[in-house]
């Protein structure tokens, strides 16, 4: 409502059609106000006769000129409570939503449930691997009876690896997709609060292991940093700045409308949905193991991972990279020192690996900056094996290791017969080790 | 950090806005403007220490020098060896940060030389704020500064929601405001006309600018690859990428504009439907308007009445008095406009063909024989547009006569290579859909004409453009608005960031 009062001579007659609009429409909107300022105008024109009408009509226009602001006033806070109201269901909706439809990335149930069937022997389906995996690995650990002998921590390379590989050793297989440097002492503070550090833990570093987390393109690290913060109070170290490990991204995809029509989507038109199983393989599924490693779906290995669709993926990722040089965060190395150190005091031996790439990918970016930059990984790598005293296995160079481009699926996830060389130089390493 | 980031939208905006409110509350308006200063160095220092460094030195200088020049009015050759040695200092830090690579990317091609890159970072927004401080410059030469002190001068030179890509704000228009602020920090009302902005200008840059984007950056990195395509697939990649560009700059000009009302601090208008403008000249006073504004008063004006000086001492015939006053000055300044664009050869023959379009423009006006019926004016001038933005997007020279060559039929394609694939039927349906609303709808400030929330003068007939469509508090306001705000923060997914950050 926006009335206009003029005051004066000319403007008086106006003048008072429009305070009578006004006390009208208040008294509608706003009874109890309307009625009060009737009340006033009424007495302002009438208490003093004496008055002359233009002096009763200023005392009247600022009445109503109070009026007017009251009334607007009400509309505004009504009209933003309503606002926020609507805004925070939007936002609680799709919350709610992402939990409901993508509980293996959301929500603590899904990955509890997961937990639960490894816990009893069970494997269990999902619609695929994009789930929060440092929190599966977090219930899986609370859910063991007993710490196991060999504990791989690394990123999706080892993603294919199964106790299998190990000689009969118990192995659990603690990788988690896109792991960078706050992951290592993220997972070592839930062996150690879930009190199963094992003997030996092989340690892998990546590519991108210590980019910096402003530099990251990716944010499924986010939920690993609470443990990453837990550990560095725990033995005393600096800690990254909340600012710049704050889950942004993740609360961004928890409220996200196009992941909730995906999900909700996919949740709907799915003939199967997570759950425990004890079959070993699913058409349509991927497969979360009790080991940590995983199974792909027939359909995905039959039509998806294709040697054409290998090559592109080499391709776009060569050309991605190529000349970008890899950022190590000097914060990283402290923090690891500081993890090794701690590991080394309790015990636990370290072995250090560096995942080898596709050969297609690895000789597409040779003499590269990526090249010099992985040269500056394995450096860094050597210098913590010659710091503590860690025996190295693996190398980026799949030449070293014996891997062929056939044994990828990209540029940088190999099949288990490629990881299988791996684990051979591993139990090579273990086993001098043990003789020494 | 982006203006559509969660960062900024969740934690920087309501922690500064509640830190400014409170300290306006309880220190006072002039700690008020103090804070926001603060928080306008921390927002721009969130892109790097450097280029923090390198705003703050700009801005000490500018300060420094736009304080003394009026105190040197006395000695007015004194007073104009100074402002011209300060805008040449500033000119050339804004020629070495953006230009330098330019250069030797010419000088390579020119003299077969292999000279390298210069590992320079252009400051995010450097165009902007060297551009608005030559203006405050300009001002104190000719002794127009509103009084101000330091922490008025960062907010009017680097307010967090206008340093990074504008709109281009001048110094009386500012300074007036924050001079003596008198406005409440927490009057609801303009609080919510600035969140309404804010989540208009978020809804066009995510749900718009960025779903047309993928067309246009199909076809125009296919065209920089020496891909093949025919005719309607440079016409989409075009008409993309001009509704892109709009959604995008425009957007972010809402978004501005909102935080700027949410401050209690008006801010000029960049955008009025220029897509409506039926002739180029109206096109430039409704697209990117701060910029058209800044050349106009500080670099057309000039030239124009230097021009006209000339013509009168020279008693030039009427095309040597159009030529002259007219299409030289409006040639220059659009030239320039287009090099302040950026460095590369596609801004400059983007600023020359505006130049060219204007002073074609201005001689019809003043010797043509007929005027062109709306309809065909409107046409020829959305055609001047597009083929303008194409050379705009293009990554060179090359690929951008390729494109314009194609659109009109006189492209060749080379063999055996690959074809740009895009799903035509859904660009083209965005297109439309696009246009629609470009054409038939409303813009921002018309929806919002009851509050006016801009520093420009309100225009009479603004009711009548608005239409049915106009923003008041009520219940039926508030869930559109709302729905507008939460799909565009939750739609809000790998974001490309605004195509002028990088100006």
């Amino acid at each position: 409502m926006s009335v206009s009062v003029s005051v004066g001579v000319d403007g008086g007659a106006q003048s008072i059609e429009d305070m009578v609009r006004a006390l009208r429409d208040a008294a509608h909107d706003e009874p109890v106000a309307g009625q009060r300022a009737a009340k006033q105008g009424h007495s302002s024109l009438t208490a003093s006769p004496v008055q002359s009408t233009v002096s009763g009509n200023v005392e009247s226009a600022d009445a109503v000129a109070a009026l007017n602001s009251k009334i607007e006033s009400g509309k505004t806070l009504r009209h933003t409570v309503a606002f926020v109201t609507a805004v925070a269901i939007g936002f609680a909706g799709l919350v709610y939503g992402n939990k409901t439809y993508g509980p293996e990335m959301y929500a603590d149930g899904g990955l509890n449930a997961a937990a639960d069937a490894h816990a009893k022997g069970l494997n269990y389906e999902v619609f695929d691997l994009n789930l929060n995996v440092r929190a599966l690995r977090d219930a899986q650990l609370a859910r063991m009876t007993k710490a196991p002998e060999v504990i791989i921590i690394g990123a999706s390379h080892w993603q294919e690896a199964d106790k299998g590989l190990l000689n009969g050793m118990d192995f659990y297989n603690a990788h988690i997709h896109r792991d960078y440097w706050e992951d290592l002492p993220g997972m070592v503070e839930l062996l150690v609060r879930h009190d199963r550090l094992p003997k030996k833990l092989i340690v892998a570093i990546r590519d991108l292991q210590f980019t910096p987390a402003e530099n990251r393109k990716d944010w499924l690290w986010e939920p690993g940093i609470p443990a990453y913060r837990a550990f560095t109070q725990r033995i005393g170290i600096d800690t990254e700045s909340w600012w710049k490990t704050a889950p942004w991204h993740r609360l961004q995809a928890l409220i996200s409308l196009p992941m909730f029509f995906e999900n909700f989507t996919r949740w709907q038109q799915a003939l199967v949905r997570p759950g425990a199983t004890s079959a070993n393989r699913s058409e349509t599924m991927d497969m979360l193991m009790p080991d940590g490693s995983i199974l792909w779906s027939k359909y995905k290995l039959d039509h998806l991972f294709t040697p054409e669709r290998r090559k592109n993926e080499v391709k776009n990722f060569a050309d991605s990279v190529l000349n970008k040089p890899l950022v190590i965060d000097n914060d990283g190395i402290e923090a690891w020192q500081s993890t090794f150190s701690f590991l080394k005091s309790k015990g636990v031996q370290v072995y250090l690996v560096n995942p080898p790439f596709n050969p297609e990918f690895y000789d597409q970016i040779a003499g590269t900056q990526y090249a010099t930059g992985l040269a500056k990984v394995e450096q860094l790598t050597q210098r913590f094996s010659r710091d503590f005293g860690f025996p190295i296995f693996g190398s980026f160079n799949p030449h070293e290791v014996g891997c062929t481009a056939d044994q990828y699926k990209d540029a940088e996830h190999s099949n288990p017969s490629c990881l299988h060389n791996l684990f051979d130089q591993f139990l090579a390493v273990d086993k001098q080790m043990g003789d020494n | 950090m982006s203006f559509t980031s969660l960062q900024f939208i969740f934690a920087f905006l309501p922690l500064s806005f509640i830190g400014f409110a409170l300290v306006q509350r309880f220190l006072g308006a002039k700690m008020g403007i103090n804070f926001l200063a603060l928080a306008s160095l921390v927002f721009y220092g969130m892109w790097g220490a450097p280029l923090l460094l390198i705003l703050l030195t700009s801005m000490a200088f500018n300060f420094t020098i736009g304080n003394t020049l009026p105190s040197l009015s006395a000695d007015r050759s004194k007073q104009k060896n100074l402002f011209t040695v300060a805008v040449i200092v500033n000119l050339v830090m804004l020629g070495y940060l953006k230009y330098t690579n330019f250069f030797v990317d010419v000088a390579n091609q020119a003299g077969g030389m292999s000279f390298a890159h210069f590992d320079i970072v252009a400051p995010i927004g450097v165009s902007f704020f060297t551009f608005v401080q030559i203006g405050y410059l300009i001002d104190a030469y000719n002794g127009q500064l509103v009084r101000h002190d330091f922490a008025r001068f960062i907010v009017f030179a680097a307010f967090f929601p206008c340093v990074t890509a504008g709109p281009l704000v001048m110094q009386r228009e500012m300074m007036e405001q924050l001079a003596e602020p008198k406005q409440n920090a927490l009057d609801l009302r303009r609080i919510m006309i600035g969140v309404t902005m804010f989540g208009m200008g978020l809804f066009k840059k995510i749900l718009m600018a960025d779903s047309i984007a993928p067309f246009a950056d199909a076809v125009f990195n296919g065209a920089h690859e020496g891909m093949t395509y025919n005719w309607a697939t440079a016409w989409i990649g075009a008409l993309s990428y001009m509704l892109q560009l709009y959604f995008d700059f425009s957007g972010y000009s809402d978004m501005a504009i909102g935080i700027g009302t949410i401050f209690g601090i008006k801010l000029p208008l960049n955008f009025d439907s220029p897509f409506k403008a039926t002739n180029i000249s109206d096109f430039w006073r409704r697209w990117h308007m701060t910029m058209t504004r800044f050349f106009t008063a500080y670099v057309y004006s000039g030239l124009a009445m230097n021009g006209m000086r000339k013509a009168m001492s020279a008693r030039a015939s009427r095309f040597g008095r159009y030529f002259l006053c007219a299409a030289l000055p409006s040639f220059f300044t659009f030239l320039c406009a287009g090099v302040w664009h950026g460095a590369g050869w596609n801004y400059i023959v983007y600023g020359a063909m505006h130049g060219t379009a204007i002073a074609v423009f201005l001689g019809w006006r003043e010797m043509g024989k007929f005027t062109l019926a709306p309809p065909v004016a409107w046409a020829l001038t959305m055609l001047t547009v597009v083929c303008g933005l194409v050379m705009f997007r293009a990554a060179d020279l090359h690929s951008a006569f390729g494109l314009l060559g194609h659109m009109f039929g006189i492209g060749g394609n080379a063999a055996n290579v690959k074809t740009i694939t895009i799903d035509a039927a859904q660009a083209m349906s965005l297109i439309v859909i696009f246009s629609a609303v470009t054409l038939l709808l409303p813009n921002t400030q018309q929806i919002l004409h009851h509050e006016w929330p801009v520093v420009d003068s309100k225009p009479a007939d603004i009711a009548l453009d608005a239409g049915l469509v106009s923003w008041r508090p009520s219940f039926s306001t508030a869930i559109i608005t709302a729905f507008i705000f939460t799909v565009g923060i939750t739609s809000i997914g790998a974001s490309s960031g605004f195509v002028y950050y990088k100006f």
